[in-house]
């Protein structure tokens, strides 16, 4: 079985590589061209008013691939006709041509989640106590520290990379490999933050735009820029070179390792989705909207060294 | 008659005067105030307790409702849409948002769980009739997540109409559903599903 999954999966992740990248250059083209041209300011797929009037004024390429009006110093999605009354604002905030895929997907990816997951991972709380979940939790964390290393190193966001690097080594020693939290956040001389130190986000710095909105069985929302960064991530990630055909460790074990680490982080996921679902009355639209905003809010907080 | 035309500059003045003080009073502390409030009711042991809520959770609703102004909620989310509505289906419209909403946020919160707000200074448009305050709320297992207020100056107050949480905004985030849903059906339709999608969260408690 996972033989078959590893045979499908680096050629499939290979393919969306090479796919993803020739789309996204040409996205990221485009985008610069717009802000560039200081009257239409377009920056492609940005689709939004408020960003839009940040990047006009600069005309600079790091910027316009910075969306979510975020200028250095300011507050996150401050643009100053931000305050306005959103009246005739009705651009898409991103592009969605496969929509009724999409949809089909997110259709499936909900009923997996909730009727499938939850009651699972419902019966996995009774039977471990709390304190076990929160080190594995941890200990996940830690293992895939050397992937956000890596892009911050790619980011040029080297205090980001050199925080997360001591938090590694010391969290692996002292902290059994990650099953406690040593290196916890307190009097930091760089804040830190994990979210942000993704392929996805490098590909941004690097001025890719974030292309169409998709939905990805199992995985869920992502866009064309996030499904190239997730692919890259996970060829970078220490369970894929480290077991299977690449590395010295048998390839059933990177497999068992993997998916019971993240399933021990669905809790998180699970709440934080149905927190958006029970609130929204299209949850479809909804889940697009809060993905693309939460991503691009990332982007600004790690732009901005927060 | 001198005298009384005395008194009621005086009276007007005084008037005058209430407006403007309330009016000066900052939209941060405006917000300041009310959250505060709701923590401290929240904190009250009754609150734990689902049999001696209720009287608590109105008043928290009258807290928010206070300085929430749903009816500016209902029109940005809806839009350009918004003038097509019939003022009655305006009216329904308001009162099964703000039902929606209010049930969402308040039923997430079965106590208080040592959560903390702080605030920081509130940036003003140009204009000077809107203002963004910025706040972190710290969460019972110590997670921090920024959320903004959008406020604006109605009738010499400050009140709130828009909520920020994490760069999502609750009003765009709606507009975009609703979008969607007036895309093909009748506002009237969009209340309904409005009005149900509220009902469920109820029955679900």
């Amino acid at each position: 079985m996972a033989g078959f999954f590893r045979r499908i999966a680096v050629p499939f992740l290979a393919c969306l590589l090479l796919l993803a990248a020739g789309c996204a250059s040409r996205t990221a083209e485009t985008g610069m061209n717009g802000a560039g041209g200081a009257d239409t300011g377009a920056v492609e797929f940005s689709g939004e008013n408020d960003s839009r009037a940040v990047v006009t004024g600069t005309g600079s390429p790091l910027l316009a691939a910075a969306q979510g009006g975020a200028v250095p110093g300011k507050m996150a999605g401050d643009a100053a006709d931000e305050f306005e009354d959103y009246g005739d604002e009705d651009e898409p905030l991103i592009s969605d041509p496969l929509e009724p895929w999409n949809r089909f997907w997110f259709k499936f990816n909900n009923a997996l989640l909730l009727d499938v997951v939850k009651p699972v991972y419902k019966g996995y709380t009774a039977i471990t106590p709390e304190c076990l979940r929160n080190g594995l939790s941890n200990a996940w964390h830690n293992l895939l520290a050397p992937v956000r290393i890596v892009n911050r190193i790619l980011q040029g966001e080297f205090a980001m990379a050199w925080v997360e690097l001591g938090r590694f080594m010391i969290n692996t020693t002292i902290g059994f490999g990650g099953l406690g939290q040593v290196a916890q956040q307190k009097k930091v001389l760089v804040p830190f933050d994990e979210n942000g130190g993704d392929f996805g986000h490098t590909l941004e710095v690097w001025g890719f735009g974030e292309g169409c909105y998709l939905v990805w069985p199992f995985i869920g929302p992502s866009t064309l820029r996030d499904t190239v960064g997730f692919a890259g991530d996970t060829v970078a990630s220490p369970t894929f070179w480290g077991c299977g055909p690449v590395g010295p460790v048998p390839e059933s074990a990177g497999w068992i390792t993997s998916g019971t680490l993240r399933f021990n982080d669905m809790g998180s996921v699970i709440k934080n989705y149905e927190t958006i679902v029970n609130s929204s009355v299209e949850p479809y639209s909804a889940v697009r909207d809060a993905y693309v905003r939460l991503r691009r809010a990332d982007a600004s907080r790690a732009r901005k060294g927060w | 008659m001198k005298m009384l035309r005395t008194a009621f500059f005086a009276a007007l003045l005084a008037c005058v005067a209430v407006v403007t003080a309330q009016a000066a009073s900052t939209p941060r502390a405006t917000l300041e105030k009310v959250v505060g409030e709701v923590l401290e009711t929240l904190k009250d042991p009754g609150y734990a307790n689902p049999a001696t809520r209720t009287p608590l959770r109105e008043k928290i609703e009258k807290a928010v409702e206070s300085v929430f102004d749903f009816s500016e909620f209902s029109a940005r989310t809806v839009g350009t849409r918004w003038k097509s509505f019939s003022s009655e289906q305006q009216r329904r419209f308001d009162e099964a948002f703000a039902r929606l909403l209010l049930t969402t946020y308040l039923d997430n919160i079965d106590g208080y769980n040592g959560e903390k707000v702080e605030y920081a200074a509130e940036n003003f448009s140009a204009k000077g009739n809107r203002a963004e305050v910025p706040t972190i709320v710290t969460l019972g297992d110590g997670k921090k997540v920024p959320v903004n207020y959008r406020m604006m100056e109605k009738d010499g107050r400050w009140v709130v109409y828009d909520v920020v949480i994490e760069n999502v905004s609750l009003i765009k985030n709606y507009r975009a559903q609703f979008k969607e849903i007036l895309a093909k059906d009748s506002p009237d339709q969009l209340i309904e599903r409005v009005r149900e999608r509220a009902e469920a969260l109820n029955q679900k408690k």
